[in-house]
Protein backbone atom coordinates (compact mmCIF):
# COMPACT_ATOMS: atom_id res chain seq x y z
CA UNK A 1 0.00 0.00 0.00
CA UNK A 2 1.20 3.95 -0.61
CA UNK A 3 2.39 5.51 2.08
CA UNK A 4 1.14 9.05 2.70
CA UNK A 5 3.39 12.23 2.68
CA UNK A 6 2.83 12.21 6.55
CA UNK A 7 3.58 9.40 7.32
CA UNK A 8 6.69 9.06 5.45
CA UNK A 9 7.88 12.38 6.79
CA UNK A 10 7.03 10.68 10.19
CA UNK A 11 9.15 7.67 9.76
CA UNK A 12 12.12 9.92 8.23
CA UNK A 13 11.94 11.49 11.33
CA UNK A 14 12.27 8.72 13.80
CA UNK A 15 14.64 6.93 11.35
CA UNK A 16 16.61 8.78 9.39
CA UNK A 17 18.91 9.99 12.58
CA UNK A 18 22.31 9.98 11.33
CA UNK A 19 24.04 11.32 8.21
CA UNK A 20 25.69 7.65 7.51
CA UNK A 21 22.18 6.67 6.57
CA UNK A 22 21.54 8.39 3.63
CA UNK A 23 21.49 5.28 1.34
CA UNK A 24 19.12 3.67 3.08
CA UNK A 25 16.76 6.33 3.32
CA UNK A 26 17.37 8.23 0.14
CA UNK A 27 14.22 6.44 -1.60
CA UNK A 28 11.92 7.82 1.03
CA UNK A 29 13.65 11.21 0.91
CA UNK A 30 12.81 11.07 -2.99
CA UNK A 31 9.39 9.89 -2.48
CA UNK A 32 8.99 12.80 0.02
CA UNK A 33 9.90 15.45 -2.30
CA UNK A 34 7.62 14.09 -5.06
CA UNK A 35 4.72 14.13 -2.92
CA UNK A 36 5.43 17.59 -1.73
CA UNK A 37 5.55 18.86 -5.20
CA UNK A 38 1.99 17.13 -6.47
CA UNK A 39 0.90 18.28 -3.05
CA UNK A 40 -1.31 21.82 -3.04
CA UNK A 41 -1.63 22.72 0.97
CA UNK A 42 0.74 20.95 3.77
CA UNK A 43 -1.00 20.63 7.23
CA UNK A 44 0.90 22.49 9.91
CA UNK A 45 2.15 19.34 11.74
CA UNK A 46 3.97 18.24 7.74
CA UNK A 47 4.93 21.44 7.72
CA UNK A 48 7.07 21.02 10.74
CA UNK A 49 8.18 17.26 9.58
CA UNK A 50 9.46 18.46 6.41
CA UNK A 51 11.08 22.27 8.01
CA UNK A 52 13.11 19.01 10.23
CA UNK A 53 14.10 16.97 7.40
CA UNK A 54 15.04 19.64 5.17
CA UNK A 55 16.80 21.48 8.24
CA UNK A 56 18.38 17.53 9.31
CA UNK A 57 19.44 16.95 5.22
CA UNK A 58 21.24 20.59 5.24
CA UNK A 59 23.18 19.54 8.64
CA UNK A 60 23.69 16.05 7.89
CA UNK A 61 25.34 17.16 4.45
CA UNK A 62 27.78 19.95 6.13
CA UNK A 63 28.82 17.03 8.20
CA UNK A 64 29.36 14.28 5.28
CA UNK A 65 31.27 17.07 3.40
CA UNK A 66 33.78 17.98 5.80
CA UNK A 67 33.93 14.34 6.54
CA UNK A 68 34.95 13.89 3.03
CA UNK A 69 37.35 16.97 2.34
CA UNK A 70 39.15 15.14 5.19
CA UNK A 71 39.59 11.80 3.10
CA UNK A 72 40.49 13.31 -0.22
CA UNK A 73 42.72 15.39 1.83
CA UNK A 74 44.93 12.16 2.47
CA UNK A 75 44.62 11.19 -0.74
CA UNK A 76 47.58 12.28 -2.92
CA UNK A 77 47.19 12.79 -6.92
CA UNK A 78 50.60 12.52 -8.52
CA UNK A 79 50.62 14.50 -12.06
CA UNK A 80 47.07 15.70 -11.65
CA UNK A 81 45.50 19.49 -11.18
CA UNK B 1 75.20 -16.33 26.55
CA UNK B 2 74.97 -13.22 28.48
CA UNK B 3 74.50 -11.36 24.65
CA UNK B 4 71.58 -13.44 24.25
CA UNK B 5 69.98 -13.17 27.73
CA UNK B 6 70.39 -9.56 27.45
CA UNK B 7 68.26 -10.01 24.09
CA UNK B 8 65.50 -12.51 26.05
CA UNK B 9 65.72 -9.41 28.66
CA UNK B 10 64.56 -6.74 26.79
CA UNK B 11 62.55 -8.68 24.48
CA UNK B 12 60.59 -9.37 28.06
CA UNK B 13 60.36 -6.03 29.08
CA UNK B 14 59.03 -5.07 25.86
CA UNK B 15 56.57 -7.61 26.10
CA UNK B 16 55.64 -6.56 29.95
CA UNK B 17 55.04 -2.91 28.60
CA UNK B 18 52.60 -4.30 25.66
CA UNK B 19 50.52 -6.27 28.50
CA UNK B 20 50.46 -3.24 30.84
CA UNK B 21 48.67 -1.31 27.39
CA UNK B 22 46.23 -4.01 27.33
CA UNK B 23 45.71 -4.27 30.59
CA UNK B 24 45.43 0.22 30.54
CA UNK B 25 42.78 -0.58 27.15
CA UNK B 26 40.82 -3.38 29.22
CA UNK B 27 40.23 -1.10 32.24
CA UNK B 28 38.98 1.85 30.28
CA UNK B 29 36.93 -0.10 28.33
CA UNK B 30 34.12 1.95 29.72
CA UNK B 31 35.30 5.21 29.60
CA UNK B 32 34.00 7.17 26.94
CA UNK B 33 36.89 9.09 27.09
CA UNK B 34 39.83 6.78 26.47
CA UNK B 35 41.23 6.26 23.05
CA UNK B 36 42.23 2.62 22.53
CA UNK B 37 46.21 1.77 22.46
CA UNK B 38 48.12 -0.33 20.01
CA UNK B 39 51.87 -1.18 21.42
CA UNK B 40 54.03 -1.12 18.37
CA UNK B 41 57.02 -3.72 18.50
CA UNK B 42 60.34 -3.39 16.85
CA UNK B 43 63.46 -5.25 16.43
CA UNK B 44 66.58 -3.04 17.23
CA UNK B 45 69.80 -3.02 15.59
CA UNK B 46 71.82 -5.59 17.24
CA UNK B 47 69.84 -7.77 18.62
CA UNK B 48 66.66 -7.08 21.07
CA UNK B 49 62.70 -5.88 21.09
CA UNK B 50 61.50 -2.70 22.05
CA UNK B 51 58.03 -0.90 21.80
CA UNK B 52 59.00 1.52 19.74
CA UNK B 53 55.29 3.66 19.84
CA UNK B 54 52.32 3.24 21.46
CA UNK B 55 49.87 3.67 18.42
CA UNK B 56 46.51 6.45 19.84
CA UNK B 57 43.76 5.20 17.57
CA UNK B 58 42.46 8.59 17.46
CA UNK B 59 40.35 10.35 14.64
CA UNK B 60 40.75 14.00 14.98
CA UNK B 61 38.78 14.85 11.72
CA UNK B 62 35.58 13.02 13.59
CA UNK B 63 36.98 14.28 16.91
CA UNK B 64 36.15 17.40 15.64
CA UNK B 65 33.16 16.98 13.95
CA UNK B 66 31.97 15.14 17.32
CA UNK B 67 32.67 18.35 19.32
CA UNK B 68 31.06 20.64 16.65
CA UNK B 69 27.92 19.06 17.06
CA UNK B 70 28.05 18.45 20.92
CA UNK B 71 27.99 22.59 20.59
CA UNK B 72 25.59 23.01 19.30
CA UNK B 73 23.23 20.28 20.63
CA UNK B 74 23.50 21.51 24.31
CA UNK B 75 23.11 25.12 22.69
CA UNK B 76 20.39 24.34 21.27
CA UNK B 77 19.21 21.61 24.42
CA UNK B 78 19.11 24.32 26.79
CA UNK B 79 17.60 27.60 24.80
CA UNK B 80 14.70 24.77 23.99
CA UNK B 81 14.60 23.88 28.24
CA UNK B 82 14.40 27.39 29.15
CA UNK B 83 12.44 29.35 26.32
CA UNK B 84 9.84 25.92 26.85
CA UNK B 85 9.11 27.35 30.18
CA UNK B 86 8.90 31.05 29.03
CA UNK B 87 6.77 29.72 26.36
CA UNK B 88 3.69 28.93 28.67
CA UNK B 89 3.01 32.58 29.98
CA UNK B 90 2.04 32.93 26.38
CA UNK B 91 0.34 29.43 25.62
CA UNK B 92 -3.20 30.19 24.62
CA UNK B 93 -4.02 26.61 23.50
CA UNK B 94 -3.79 25.38 27.08
CA UNK B 95 -4.88 28.20 28.73
CA UNK B 96 -2.19 30.11 30.29
CA UNK B 97 -1.75 33.04 27.99
CA UNK B 98 -2.77 36.53 27.57
CA UNK B 99 -5.36 35.92 25.30
CA UNK B 100 -8.31 35.10 28.07
CA UNK B 101 -6.92 38.41 30.05
CA UNK B 102 -7.86 40.36 26.78
CA UNK B 103 -11.01 38.90 25.72
CA UNK B 104 -12.31 39.24 29.02
CA UNK B 105 -11.40 42.90 29.49
CA UNK B 106 -12.90 43.76 26.26
CA UNK B 107 -16.12 41.72 26.77
CA UNK B 108 -16.41 43.62 30.01
CA UNK B 109 -16.09 46.97 28.40
CA UNK B 110 -18.32 45.87 25.57
CA UNK B 111 -20.80 44.25 28.22
CA UNK B 112 -20.77 47.87 30.41
CA UNK B 113 -21.37 49.25 26.86
CA UNK B 114 -24.79 47.22 26.18
CA UNK B 115 -25.18 47.80 30.16
CA UNK B 116 -23.77 50.89 31.59
CA UNK B 117 -26.38 51.45 34.36
CA UNK B 118 -25.74 48.14 36.12
CA UNK B 119 -23.39 48.40 38.72
CA UNK B 120 -22.03 44.91 38.22
CA UNK B 121 -20.90 45.45 34.61
CA UNK B 122 -18.82 48.47 36.16
CA UNK B 123 -17.02 46.58 38.88
CA UNK B 124 -16.50 43.67 35.95
CA UNK B 125 -14.91 46.06 33.69
CA UNK B 126 -12.63 47.59 36.48
CA UNK B 127 -11.69 44.35 37.47
CA UNK B 128 -10.76 43.15 34.34
CA UNK B 129 -8.89 45.96 33.35
CA UNK B 130 -6.72 45.40 36.51
CA UNK B 131 -6.25 41.97 36.62
CA UNK B 132 -5.05 42.33 32.18
CA UNK B 133 -2.25 44.95 33.54
CA UNK B 134 -1.32 42.93 36.22
CA UNK B 135 -0.69 39.90 34.09
CA UNK B 136 0.65 41.21 31.38
CA UNK B 137 3.49 42.53 34.53
CA UNK B 138 3.45 39.45 36.02
CA UNK B 139 5.25 38.29 32.61
CA UNK B 140 6.88 41.28 31.89
CA UNK B 141 8.67 40.50 35.64
CA UNK B 142 9.05 36.50 34.89
CA UNK B 143 11.32 37.69 31.50
CA UNK B 144 13.13 40.11 33.44
CA UNK B 145 14.17 36.72 36.26
CA UNK B 146 15.16 34.39 33.25
CA UNK B 147 17.51 37.53 32.06
CA UNK B 148 19.07 37.95 35.51
CA UNK B 149 19.18 33.83 35.51
CA UNK B 150 20.73 34.24 32.09
CA UNK B 151 23.57 36.80 33.75
CA UNK B 152 24.58 34.35 36.30
CA UNK B 153 24.45 31.48 34.27
CA UNK B 154 27.16 33.15 31.78
CA UNK B 155 29.10 34.64 34.81
CA UNK B 156 29.47 30.79 35.87
CA UNK B 157 29.84 29.58 32.38
CA UNK B 158 32.58 31.85 31.73
CA UNK B 159 34.31 30.74 35.06
CA UNK B 160 34.11 27.54 34.09
CA UNK B 161 35.46 28.14 30.59
CA UNK B 162 38.44 29.63 32.02
CA UNK B 163 38.99 26.97 34.82
CA UNK B 164 39.20 24.17 31.73
CA UNK B 165 41.51 26.58 29.85
CA UNK B 166 43.85 27.29 32.35
CA UNK B 167 43.82 23.34 32.63
CA UNK B 168 44.45 22.58 29.29
CA UNK B 169 47.28 25.24 29.20
CA UNK B 170 48.89 22.78 32.40
CA UNK B 171 48.27 19.56 30.40
CA UNK B 172 49.99 20.85 27.37
CA UNK B 173 53.00 21.61 29.84
CA UNK B 174 53.19 18.45 30.72
CA UNK B 175 53.04 16.50 27.33
CA UNK B 176 56.03 18.75 26.16
CA UNK B 177 57.60 17.61 29.47
CA UNK B 178 56.52 14.23 28.88
CA UNK B 179 57.49 14.03 25.31
CA UNK B 180 61.35 14.82 26.13
CA UNK B 181 61.36 12.49 28.74
CA UNK B 182 59.76 9.44 27.07
CA UNK B 183 62.62 9.62 24.33
CA UNK B 184 64.48 8.37 26.97
CA UNK B 185 62.94 6.56 29.37
CA UNK B 186 60.09 4.47 26.65
CA UNK B 187 57.75 5.58 28.70
CA UNK B 188 54.95 7.22 27.31
CA UNK B 189 52.36 10.42 27.90
CA UNK B 190 49.33 8.97 25.86
CA UNK B 191 47.32 9.58 29.09
CA UNK B 192 47.61 12.85 29.08
CA UNK B 193 46.37 13.06 25.13
CA UNK B 194 43.14 11.45 26.62
CA UNK B 195 42.68 13.94 29.01
CA UNK B 196 43.21 17.07 26.39
CA UNK B 197 40.77 15.45 24.90
CA UNK B 198 38.64 15.07 27.60
CA UNK B 199 39.20 18.99 28.61
CA UNK B 200 38.58 19.76 25.30
CA UNK B 201 34.90 18.21 24.68
CA UNK B 202 34.39 19.90 28.02
CA UNK B 203 35.05 23.05 26.18
CA UNK B 204 32.83 22.14 23.69
CA UNK B 205 29.90 21.89 25.65
CA UNK B 206 30.01 25.70 26.47
CA UNK B 207 31.52 27.20 23.52
CA UNK B 208 32.72 26.53 19.59
CA UNK B 209 36.01 24.96 19.62
CA UNK B 210 38.32 24.40 16.75
CA UNK B 211 41.43 22.52 17.43
CA UNK B 212 45.25 22.10 16.46
CA UNK B 213 47.25 19.74 17.21
CA UNK B 214 51.47 19.46 16.83
CA UNK B 215 52.79 16.48 16.09
CA UNK B 216 53.70 15.73 20.06
CA UNK B 217 49.79 16.19 20.58
CA UNK B 218 50.04 19.89 22.26
CA UNK B 219 46.83 21.68 21.53
CA UNK B 220 45.93 24.93 20.29
CA UNK B 221 42.39 26.07 20.93
CA UNK B 222 40.66 28.50 19.56
CA UNK B 223 37.06 29.83 20.37
CA UNK B 224 35.20 30.55 17.08
CA UNK B 225 31.58 32.01 15.89
CA UNK B 226 30.36 29.39 14.20
CA UNK B 227 27.88 31.33 12.38
CA UNK B 228 30.24 33.44 10.97
CA UNK B 229 34.15 33.18 10.27
CA UNK B 230 34.27 36.79 9.35
CA UNK B 231 34.16 37.63 13.52
CA UNK B 232 38.12 36.13 13.71
CA UNK B 233 38.41 34.23 16.95
CA UNK B 234 39.75 34.03 20.14
CA UNK B 235 43.16 32.17 21.82
CA UNK B 236 41.98 30.67 24.24
CA UNK B 237 44.85 28.16 24.74
CA UNK B 238 48.34 28.05 22.95
CA UNK B 239 50.54 25.48 24.29
CA UNK B 240 51.28 26.49 27.84
CA UNK B 241 49.58 30.32 27.63
CA UNK B 242 45.88 30.74 28.34
CA UNK B 243 43.86 33.84 27.72
CA UNK B 244 41.15 34.55 29.85
CA UNK B 245 37.70 35.59 29.07
CA UNK B 246 36.47 38.20 31.23
CA UNK B 247 32.64 38.75 31.68
CA UNK B 248 31.55 41.93 32.50
CA UNK B 249 27.57 41.75 33.89
CA UNK B 250 27.07 45.76 33.88
CA UNK B 251 27.85 45.89 29.89
CA UNK B 252 27.28 42.19 29.04
CA UNK B 253 30.44 42.25 27.26
CA UNK B 254 33.00 39.53 27.16
CA UNK B 255 36.46 40.66 26.90
CA UNK B 256 39.94 39.21 26.37
CA UNK B 257 42.89 41.37 27.23
CA UNK B 258 41.19 44.29 26.75
CA UNK B 259 39.44 43.25 23.34
CA UNK B 260 35.96 43.05 23.20
CA UNK B 261 34.53 40.39 21.68
CA UNK B 262 31.10 39.97 22.72
CA UNK B 263 28.55 42.69 23.06
CA UNK B 264 24.83 43.66 22.36
CA UNK B 265 25.71 45.27 18.90
CA UNK B 266 28.39 42.56 18.06
CA UNK B 267 27.40 38.82 19.25
CA UNK B 268 30.44 36.36 18.90
CA UNK B 269 29.39 33.69 21.49
CA UNK B 270 25.97 32.21 19.67
CA UNK B 271 26.19 28.45 20.43
CA UNK B 272 27.24 26.28 22.59
CA UNK B 273 25.74 26.63 26.11
CA UNK B 274 27.33 30.12 26.45
CA UNK B 275 25.56 31.28 23.72
CA UNK B 276 22.38 29.52 25.09
CA UNK B 277 23.04 32.10 27.88
CA UNK B 278 23.21 34.98 25.63
CA UNK B 279 20.55 34.05 22.75
CA UNK B 280 18.09 33.53 26.02
CA UNK B 281 19.26 36.66 27.66
CA UNK B 282 18.64 39.08 23.94
CA UNK B 283 15.55 37.11 23.25
CA UNK B 284 13.82 37.99 26.36
CA UNK B 285 14.89 41.34 26.29
CA UNK B 286 13.05 41.23 22.42
CA UNK B 287 9.98 39.76 24.37
CA UNK B 288 9.99 42.47 27.33
CA UNK B 289 10.03 45.47 24.03
CA UNK B 290 7.03 43.27 22.59
CA UNK B 291 4.86 42.97 26.00
CA UNK B 292 5.57 46.85 26.04
CA UNK B 293 4.61 47.61 22.65
CA UNK B 294 0.96 45.74 23.48
CA UNK B 295 0.75 47.80 26.48
CA UNK B 296 1.66 51.08 24.61
CA UNK B 297 -1.21 49.76 21.34
CA UNK B 298 -3.46 48.69 24.96
CA UNK B 299 -3.24 52.73 26.16
CA UNK B 300 -4.07 54.17 22.63
CA UNK B 301 -6.55 51.92 22.00
CA UNK B 302 -8.55 52.91 25.06
CA UNK B 303 -10.60 55.98 24.97
CA UNK B 304 -14.32 56.04 26.13
CA UNK B 305 -15.72 59.08 24.42
CA UNK B 306 -18.49 59.25 26.59
CA UNK B 307 -16.99 58.23 30.35
CA UNK B 308 -17.08 61.55 32.65
CA UNK B 309 -20.34 63.02 31.15
CA UNK B 310 -18.88 62.57 27.88
CA UNK B 311 -15.81 64.60 28.51
CA UNK B 312 -14.19 61.30 27.53
CA UNK B 313 -11.19 59.59 29.55
CA UNK B 314 -8.56 56.99 28.52
CA UNK B 315 -9.56 53.81 30.36
CA UNK B 316 -5.69 53.17 31.09
CA UNK B 317 -2.97 56.00 31.22
CA UNK B 318 0.74 55.87 31.14
CA UNK B 319 3.02 55.00 28.00
CA UNK B 320 4.26 51.35 28.29
CA UNK B 321 4.16 48.61 31.00
CA UNK B 322 6.83 50.54 33.47
CA UNK B 323 3.77 52.66 34.00
CA UNK B 324 0.82 52.07 33.10
CA UNK B 325 -2.26 52.08 35.72
CA UNK B 326 -6.27 51.93 35.29
CA UNK B 327 -7.12 55.73 34.59
CA UNK B 328 -10.81 55.05 34.73
CA UNK B 329 -13.20 55.41 37.68
CA UNK B 330 -16.12 53.86 38.85
CA UNK B 331 -17.55 57.57 38.84
CA UNK B 332 -16.40 58.61 35.48
CA UNK B 333 -18.68 55.35 34.19
CA UNK B 334 -21.54 56.27 36.81
CA UNK B 335 -21.64 59.48 34.50
CA UNK B 336 -21.43 57.85 31.37
CA UNK B 337 -22.70 60.04 28.54
CA UNK B 338 -24.66 57.07 27.17
CA UNK B 339 -25.20 59.10 23.70
CA UNK B 340 -21.60 57.88 22.92
CA UNK B 341 -22.78 53.87 23.57
CA UNK B 342 -22.58 53.23 19.50
CA UNK B 343 -19.31 55.40 18.73
CA UNK B 344 -17.85 53.99 22.11
CA UNK B 345 -19.13 50.27 21.14
CA UNK B 346 -17.57 50.43 17.21
CA UNK B 347 -14.20 51.59 18.85
CA UNK B 348 -13.57 49.29 21.41
CA UNK B 349 -14.62 46.16 18.88
CA UNK B 350 -12.25 47.45 16.62
CA UNK B 351 -9.83 48.34 19.61
CA UNK B 352 -9.73 44.45 20.33
CA UNK B 353 -8.86 43.69 16.86
CA UNK B 354 -6.24 45.67 16.88
CA UNK B 355 -4.53 44.42 20.53
CA UNK B 356 -5.84 40.77 19.75
CA UNK B 357 -4.15 40.79 16.61
CA UNK B 358 -0.74 42.12 18.17
CA UNK B 359 -0.74 39.75 20.76
CA UNK B 360 -1.45 36.70 18.28
CA UNK B 361 1.71 37.67 16.43
CA UNK B 362 3.55 38.30 19.07
CA UNK B 363 2.17 34.44 20.62
CA UNK B 364 2.77 32.83 17.13
CA UNK B 365 6.33 33.90 17.27
CA UNK B 366 7.14 32.51 20.98
CA UNK B 367 5.31 29.71 19.38
CA UNK B 368 7.88 29.95 16.44
CA UNK B 369 10.95 30.40 18.20
CA UNK B 370 10.57 26.81 20.34
CA UNK B 371 9.14 25.07 17.20
CA UNK B 372 12.64 26.07 15.62
CA UNK B 373 14.18 25.45 18.71
CA UNK B 374 13.03 21.81 18.67
CA UNK B 375 14.09 21.11 14.75
CA UNK B 376 17.06 22.00 15.47
CA UNK B 377 17.98 20.12 19.05
CA UNK B 378 16.46 17.27 17.57
CA UNK B 379 18.42 17.24 14.29
CA UNK B 380 21.77 17.95 16.33
CA UNK B 381 20.79 15.76 18.77
CA UNK B 382 20.44 12.82 16.16
CA UNK B 383 23.56 13.89 14.71
CA UNK B 384 25.87 14.20 17.94
CA UNK B 385 24.40 10.89 18.94
CA UNK B 386 25.77 9.24 15.63
CA UNK B 387 28.82 10.56 15.65
CA UNK B 388 29.73 9.94 18.92
CA UNK B 389 28.67 6.28 18.11
CA UNK B 390 30.91 6.29 14.72
CA UNK B 391 33.57 7.84 16.99
CA UNK B 392 33.59 4.80 19.91
CA UNK B 393 33.52 2.10 17.31
CA UNK B 394 36.71 3.62 15.71
CA UNK B 395 38.71 4.71 19.11
CA UNK B 396 36.62 2.81 21.72
CA UNK B 397 38.56 -0.87 23.33
CA UNK B 398 36.97 -3.82 21.83
CA UNK B 399 37.28 -6.01 25.05
CA UNK B 400 37.26 -9.59 22.72
CA UNK B 401 39.89 -8.05 20.65
CA UNK B 402 42.07 -6.52 23.76
CA UNK B 403 41.48 -10.34 25.57
CA UNK B 404 42.90 -12.35 22.81
CA UNK B 405 45.71 -9.65 22.36
CA UNK B 406 46.26 -9.94 26.02
CA UNK B 407 46.03 -13.60 25.98
CA UNK B 408 48.90 -14.14 22.85
CA UNK B 409 51.01 -11.69 25.33
CA UNK B 410 51.07 -13.63 28.02
CA UNK B 411 52.15 -16.81 26.61
CA UNK B 412 54.58 -15.27 24.93
CA UNK B 413 55.68 -13.56 28.09
CA UNK B 414 56.29 -17.12 29.92
CA UNK B 415 57.62 -18.75 26.95
CA UNK B 416 59.98 -15.43 27.40
CA UNK B 417 60.57 -16.45 31.22
CA UNK B 418 61.25 -19.79 30.40
CA UNK B 419 63.94 -18.96 28.16
CA UNK B 420 65.54 -16.74 30.90
CA UNK B 421 65.37 -19.28 33.09
CA UNK B 422 66.79 -22.26 31.09
CA UNK B 423 69.60 -19.48 30.15
CA UNK B 424 70.44 -18.46 33.39
CA UNK B 425 71.13 -22.15 34.71
CA UNK B 426 73.02 -23.02 31.56
CA UNK B 427 75.45 -19.60 32.47
CA UNK B 428 75.49 -20.86 35.95
CA UNK B 429 76.18 -24.53 34.75
CA UNK B 430 79.34 -23.01 33.19
CA UNK B 431 80.41 -20.34 35.42
CA UNK B 432 80.02 -24.06 37.66
CA UNK B 433 82.32 -25.76 35.56
CA UNK B 434 85.43 -23.53 35.24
Amino acid sequence: MEKNLKDLLEELDKNFTSPFDLDKFYPQIVEVISLVQEKENLSEEEKILLRKLIHKLSRFEEVVNTLAQSVLHNFKFEGRI
Amino acid sequence: MLYSLSILSSALKANQKAIDIRNRNIANADNPDYVKENPVLQNIYGGGVVVADVNRAADNVLLQQKNNSLTKYKGYDEEYSILSSVATYFDDVNGTGLKSYIDNYFKAVLDFLQNPTLDGSKETLLAYAQSLIDAMKNRYTALQGVQNQMVGNIEKTVETINTLGQQLAEVNKQILLLANESKTDSNDYKFLLDKRDEIISQLAQYVPVEVKTDDLGVATVLIKNNNSTANGYITLVEGSNFNKLDFDSQTMTVSVGGTVWESSDHRFFESGLLGAYFNTYYRMEDYKQELNNLASTLIENSYLSGADSGNGKYIFAGTDLSDISVNITKTDLDTYDTTQGDTDQSYFNQAWDTVGSQYDTFAAKVSNDLTNLKVFRDTEMNLYQSLESKYTAKVGVNTDIELSELLKLQQQYQAISQMIGTSSKLLDYLLNAI
